[in-house]
């Protein structure tokens, strides 16, 4: 019996869900191409696989499987840079030959680049232990110094990793001065300013002022141990003069201390944020237009910042209450938090009740601090694909005297 | 660029006509009797080569039944690429006549 219009037979149901199903296999395993590869071909490669599995068929076999990662693999190898290339642009930052930029887009969109870069850049800096006045194996480096390097490297991936993806777009990708600008390509070109909304931006300052002061206050009514400096004249055979001994001791009366300086910290901030409070009041309906801006959320990769700044700030707490290291960082860094939560806290309450949709938080910081009305922003530099056609002798220009300066300009 | 035998195939498929990824794998499959099933990840690694040689182009596409269908077809550095292979084995085949002589002539027989 012929399917009726409309309604799809068991048996062509039943290919679809194994089409589906095959589909979704072969996606898995050419995943071993270049993002760039699948994008611009990979319908095209999961289509005729498709094909050559026959009708029906739910899986690839393993050696069609083994096929799609090792021509993935060779794909990758083929176009990936000679290695005194890579190395170049690894460790040194070189601008990459053209012929390799796709290859150098695909890296910087890679998920991993920020941490690509800075141990690309960075590798001497773990080599240090190594070289410390005592010889040292792997297994007698401090348990503090690889939780520091971790924390550090981690860092990479969430502080400012677009900025540094966008100036790797403009160094390695974009095509230089003198070059023929080839239709679709992407090439340099002002772009809309990118901005975090005030309101998204100062309620995650607020979230992290707080944690931190909060956590600062509890490290110094709680923290055992304090470093103190003693100043002492020298004893006879060392010569005239003063020098001086650090020693770790008992906090007692220093807690005094360290909670009055919070306290103080705390009181000149709350004098900053009624002068925040005028500021805005007056500034704050003068704005400008901005008509090379975009605003946005603060993005995912800006939470997770957020989130690692508070959880690096509750491990020192924890290490300062528990002995492990004495009171000092946290009460610095509490210092600077209670300094700035009250201005922060006010600017976010002001904004949310001023009909402020078009702020953005660099605005705010720019009344808070300078007392003026915010600057327009420019444009910034960024990549888009070359609109054609492109008529015959264009090249690619040099940057104009008003241009932003970006390590993309020759 | 040197030219594999798999490489002699497909730029043999292409010399008749423009093919698509599957047509040029059920053409290879024809021209070598059965011997030559190329897998997709094979045949994709030698267009992207020969294309990078300036050997073969797309040509176009088209999609049928919901599938993408790419054309690709010989340049003309192709087409003299796959004649010079094609001679280079005609040779070939001549020179191994004459150095296996009678035995030829029997297996043939």
């Amino acid at each position: 019996m012929m399917p009726t219009a409309g309604a799809e037979s068991p048996a062509g149901t039943a290919d679809t869900l194994a089409e589906a199903q095959i589909v979704e296999s072969i996606e898995f395993w050419i995943c071993t191409y270049p993002r760039r590869w699948r994008q611009a071909r990979g319908q095209e490669l999961v289509d005729v696989v498709v094909d050559l599995a026959g009708p029906g068929a739910q899986r690839l076999d393993p050696r069609a499987a083994f096929d799609l990662v090792r021509g993935g693999w060779a794909t990758r190898w083929r176009e990936h840079p000679l290695p005194h290339t890579w190395l170049l642009y690894r460790t040194f930052n070189r601008r990459i030959p053209a012929a390799y930029r796709s290859w150098a887009l695909d890296d910087i969109d890679g998920f991993w680049y920020p941490i690509r870069r800075f141990l690309g850049g960075a590798w001497p800096v773990f080599l240090i232990p190594l070289f410390m006045s005592q010889p040292r194996g792997f297994g007698e480096i401090p348990l503090m110094a690889f939780v520091t390097y971790a924390l550090v490297v981690v860092s990479t991936m969430v502080i400012r990793p677009e900025w540094y993806r966008s100036q790797a777009r403009l160094k390695h990708v974009a095509p230089r001065f003198g070059e023929v600008p080839v239709e679709g390509a992407l090439v340099a070109w002002d772009v809309p300013r990118e901005r975090v909304t005030a309101r998204s931006g100062l309620t995650w300052a607020v979230l992290v002022l707080g944690t931190s002061s909060a956590a600062s206050f509890v490290a110094a009514l709680l923290a055992p141990k304090v470093l103190l400096t003693i100043f002492k004249a020298n004893t006879a055979d060392m010569g005239p003069g003063f020098g001086w001994d650090s020693v770790v001791a008992p906090m007692g009366g220093h807690r005094v201390v360290a909670v009055a300086m919070l306290l103080v910290a705390l009181g000149v901030g709350a004098l900053g944020a009624v002068a925040v409070h005028r500021r805005l009041g007056r500034l704050i309906g003068q704005r400008l237009d901005q008509p090379y801006r975009v605003l946005r959320p603060v993005t995912a990769s800006g939470t997770a910042g957020v989130l690692f700044s508070a959880m690096v700030m509750v491990g020192l707490i924890w290490l300062e209450v528990s002995g492990q290291i004495v009171l000092g960082l946290s009460v610095v860094l509490g210092t600077v938090a209670l300094l700035l939560l009250p201005g922060a806290l006010v600017s976010l309450l002001v904004t949310r009740r001023a009909d402020a949709d078009d702020l953005a938080g660099r605005d705010v910081w720019w009344i808070d601090t300078h007392g003026r009305v915010p600057r327009v922003d420019p444009p910034a530099r960024g990549l888009r694909p070359q609109l054609g056609p492109v008529p015959e002798g264009v090249l690619v220009q040099a940057p104009g005297p008003t241009d932003p300066p970006h390590p993309a300009t020759p | 660029m040197r030219i594999t035998e798999q490489g002699y195939l497909v730029l043999l498929s292409l010399a008749e006509q423009p093919r698509h990824g599957y047509g040029i794998v059920g053409a290879v499959l024809e021209l070598s009797d059965g011997a030559t099933k190329l897998g997709a990840g094979t045949l994709y690694g030698l267009l992207d080569r020969m294309g990078d040689a300036g050997l073969v182009e797309a040509s176009g596409e088209e999609v049928v039944d919901g599938r993408l269908r790419r054309y690709y077809r010989l340049t003309a550095e192709g087409s003299a690429a796959v004649v010079m292979e094609t001679a280079r084995l005609r040779a070939l085949t001549h020179r191994a006549r004459t150095v296996l002589g009678t035995r030829v002539a029997f297996a043939g027989s």
